[in-house]
């Protein structure tokens, strides 16, 4: 029975149905042979007493009249009744007075005739019946009956045996039959449950036949697929996205890994590249102290000191660019600037290098003024770079040309050399920060790969874009750089205003306050270029002192001086100024500390402008030049000394 | 109670004794044969202010002595028996029996006539007694008691015996007097 019970739901509703009808038939069984059981005597005895009772009547006459042969007839008469095996007729007073056996009685007739009740013995009923006329007894009968009830019951068990075995034939089939409306749908979801297990489809659904608690578990599994599915689909999703957030990060990670490997080669780069100018500086400072050096010796010496210093200066001023793209505090000073001014400062720029390396520059410049809004310093910082670039990567004698050309409302500049050219790999990456040529002609000039970077940094915060191309290695390149122009600026005007800018200068007096002697010897030295007059200071007293005579236009204050700060300078100053003369100074700070602090000190101590070291000329000259003043942002510091 | 009935048992052993050896009187057994005819007899109400059942004997003292030992106690129909001796028939009043013993001298005719058409069941032990008026009639065969009836007599005085008593009887005579009761002939053809 257990294993019946481990089988299918199928298997396990015939054998529930076989079982119920077991026991159903069972019990009706046992009930109906218990009642037959007791059926059988009651019934027995009953008809035996109604026989002994038609026997006792009929014998009345031949016991009444002593009449033997009849109460014998009437005994023969009953002996041949199927069942009854022995009969018998006493007198009244016990004696035998006609008997009856059959053929299969063997047992022996009561001695005598008594009134007893019905007994069974053995396989036999024996039952007595008096025999009575008008209220007097007159004798008795005796009836003994073949009680069948074992042979009966078999019989009974028999017919029993085979209702049962039909009836279990019957229920299986049909069971068999009924089953089918049951387990047929739970089939039917099983076989989809195990198809959505081996395919992984969620999409598959049971379809609902009936209306019962099946049809019901299939909504309800047809629903959880769908949750299923849902979920499935979620998760799908998520992985996607996990794995583009993976992808990304890899790729995030890899960019950082190639910026952090060229930072690295950038340092490298940088701790040679400001080391190599040192030694050639050092033997020409060496030659000019020489006693009896020939002046023609001293000028080339000079001039090799002036070329490596400026070699110098560039790279710092590259290194400043590249710490401020990378903190995004690069900015630029839009103005109204003409292009061929900021072509020609670049082609200055550059000039000394290609005289070096015996290059031929051919310049197209634009013939009438185009006019661009931007930072005309930038700006020129970005075409000489590209030409810095196209001089360093073509041979000696080499050809570099520069060209112009407006279309739509664009001005095209194009940088082109003869040179050894770009391999398309170098194409994709080069515009990216500290990425060098790894074979690029050293020679001292190897630069720190953040020129490109710069300049293209440069064009695009002025609207504009630049291009790279190469047909090969060499067959030289072309670089072009696109910007809008300025055309509501094309006035004659402007171009006046403009012109007048880069020529005129007043000529000012200024006091100049540093504890650094040689700072601010050189600084003096180059405002009196500039055609200023120069009053020099090395601390605050003799600042003060200093003050009152020269009646300064300008005062450019050293923040940190010794005795008393620059802020505390300025105060003084000003109020001795303000006492002794109408005109008022401008203040101006220069500060080795940047700080957000610092500039505020400064606004409250009365400073107009301030200027971080190292102190950038053309910051100077525009304060000189009173340009429109930025009050806290103060104009980029640019060491060209 | 149970010694009460041991002591019955006990009592009654020498009757069976008798019996089993088969040594009755003919008179106690025509005693007995007596009062069950009546058993078998339909008998009509009884006549006005008389109670008991009269069985009237003449002619035979010792089944008369049997009777009167045998019948108190019995009744027919709630009607308890009672014995009467006659000397002459002239003593015979309202009887329900009248037995006429083989030691009854006169004629048994005469018996008949003097009964009359009376409900009277009349009993004779007499050869040939059937053809003079008996009902009944005694006869002993191979030292058994038997009897013969004859249904005329009966009918004619207005009784009606049982087929089961005929049953018994030896020989059932139906032709033995002229019918006197228009419903005889039917009878008698039934039973032929």
């Amino acid at each position: 029975m257990p294993n019946a019970m481990t089988g299918s739901v199928r298997r396990k509703v015939i054998v529930i149905i076989l079982i119920t009808s077991f026991v159903a038939l069972l019990v009706s069984m046992v009930a109906l042979l218990s009642y037959e059981a007791q059926a059988y005597r009651s019934f027995l005895i009953n008809d035996l007493t109604t026989q002994a009772e038609i026997l006792a009547v009929n014998s009345v006459p031949a016991l009444a009249f002593n009449d033997p042969d009849a109460a014998q007839t009437n005994v023969d008469l009953l002996g041949n009744r199927t069942g009854i095996t022995a009969a018998a007729i006493y007198t009244k007073d016990g004696g035998l007075f006609a008997s009856y056996r059959s053929g299969e009685y063997t047992g022996a007739l009561p001695e005598r005739g008594e009134l007893r009740e019905p007994v069974v013995e053995g396989s036999a009923l024996k039952l007595f019946h008096p025999i009575v006329n008008n209220g007097v007894t007159l004798g008795t009968v005796y009836l003994q009956a073949s009680y069948a009830l074992g042979g009966r019951i078999a019989d009974y068990l028999l017919i029993l045996g085979a209702t049962m075995a039909a009836s279990l034939a019957v229920a299986a089939l049909l069971s068999l039959w009924l089953q089918r409306s049951v387990t047929a749908p739970i089939s039917a979801v099983t076989g989809i449950a195990q198809k959505i297990v081996d395919e992984r489809n969620f999409n598959l659904r049971a379809s609902r036949t009936t209306d019962d608690e099946i049809g019901t578990l299939v909504d309800a599994f047809n629903a959880m697929l769908g949750e299923v599915g849902e979920r499935q689909r979620d998760l799908e999703a998520t992985n996607e996205k996990l794995k583009a957030e993976s992808d990304e990060r890899r790729k995030a990670e890899d960019a950082l890994r190639l910026a952090n490997q060229r930072k690295d080669e950038f340092l490298a780069t940088l701790a040679h590249e400001l080391r190599n100018p040192l030694a050639p500086m050092v033997n020409s400072l060496a030659l000019l102290e020489l006693p009896g050096t020939p002046p023609e010796t001293g000028r080339r010496a000079r001039g090799i000191i002036e070329r490596q210093l400026s070699h110098m200066v560039r790279l710092i001023e590259d290194l400043l660019d590249v710490s401020r793209i990378s903190q995004g505090k690069l900015t630029i000073h839009r103005e109204q600037v003409d292009l061929a001014l900021v072509l020609r400062n670049a082609i200055d720029t550059v000039r000394p290098l290609l005289e070096a390396k015996d290059q031929q520059l051919i310049a197209g410049l634009p013939q009438t003024p185009v006019y661009l809004q931007g930072d005309a310093v930038r700006l020129s910082q970005v075409f000489s770079n590209l030409l810095n670039n196209a001089s360093k990567y073509t041979a000696d004698g080499g050809r570099i040309g520069i060209a112009t050309a407006i279309a739509d409302g664009r001005a095209e500049v194009t940088v082109s050399d003869n040179g050894r050219g770009i391999t398309p790999a170098t194409l994709d990456v080069m515009f990216e920060m500290f990425v060098q040529d790894a074979s690029a002609d050293q020679r001292g000039q190897a630069g720190l790969g953040v020129g490109l970077a710069l300049a293209k940094r440069l064009v695009e915060m002025h609207g504009g874009e630049i291009r790279a191309a190469s047909e090969g290695c060499g067959k030289g390149s072309t670089f072009t750089v696109t910007m809008p122009v300025d055309v509501a600026a094309a006035l004659p005007a402007a171009e006046e205003g403009k012109r007048r800018e880069f020529a005129g200068r007043e000529r000012y007096r200024i006091l100049l306050v540093d504890d650094n002697v040689d700072f601010a010897t050189t600084m003096a030295m180059l405002l009196r270029n500039l055609g200023h007059e120069v009053a020099v200071a090395h601390d605050a007293p003799e600042a003060l002192a200093a003050a009152v005579p020269f009646r300064p236009d300008f005062a450019f204050l050293d923040i940190g001086l010794p005795t008393m700060d620059g802020y505390e300078l300025a105060r003084k100053l000003s109020d001795t100024l303000a006492h002794s003369q109408a005109r008022n100074v401008k203040l101006v700070a220069i500060s080795g500390w940047g700080q957000k602090e610092d500039r505020r000190r400064a606004d409250a101590a009365g400073f107009g402008w301030y200027l971080v070291k190292p102190v950038d000329l053309d910051s100077i000259r525009a304060i000189l030049d009173a340009l429109p003043a930025v009050s806290a942002e103060p104009v980029a510091p640019r060491a060209r000394i | 109670m149970l010694l009460t009935g041991l002591l019955g048992c006990l009592a009654a052993a020498p009757a069976w004794a008798q019996e089993s050896e088969g040594v009755y009187e003919d008179e106690e057994v025509k005693a007995a044969f007596i009062y069950h005819f009546a058993t078998f007899v339909e008998w009509p109400p009884a006549g006005e202010g008389r109670v008991d059942f009269r069985v009237a004997v003449i002619g035979d003292d010792l089944v008369a002595a049997e009777l009167e030992r045998f019948l108190p106690g019995r009744d027919i129909g709630g009607r308890p028996m009672r014995v009467e001796r006659l000397d002459s028939l002239d003593e015979l009043g309202e009887v329900d029996v009248l037995y006429v013993g083989a030691g009854y001298d006169g004629r048994l005719a005469q018996v008949a006539a003097v009964v009359g058409d009376r409900p009277v069941l009349i009993v004779t032990d007499a050869p040939d007694a059937l053809s003079e008026g008996s009902m009944i009639n005694f006869e002993v065969v191979d030292e058994r008691v038997r009897f013969e009836i004859s249904l005329t007599a009966a009918q004619r005085a207005g009784l009606d015996l049982s087929s089961r008593l005929l049953s018994a009887a030896m020989f059932v005579d139906t032709q033995s007097a002229l019918p006197r009761v228009s419903g005889t002939p039917t009878i008698m053809a039934a039973l032929l």
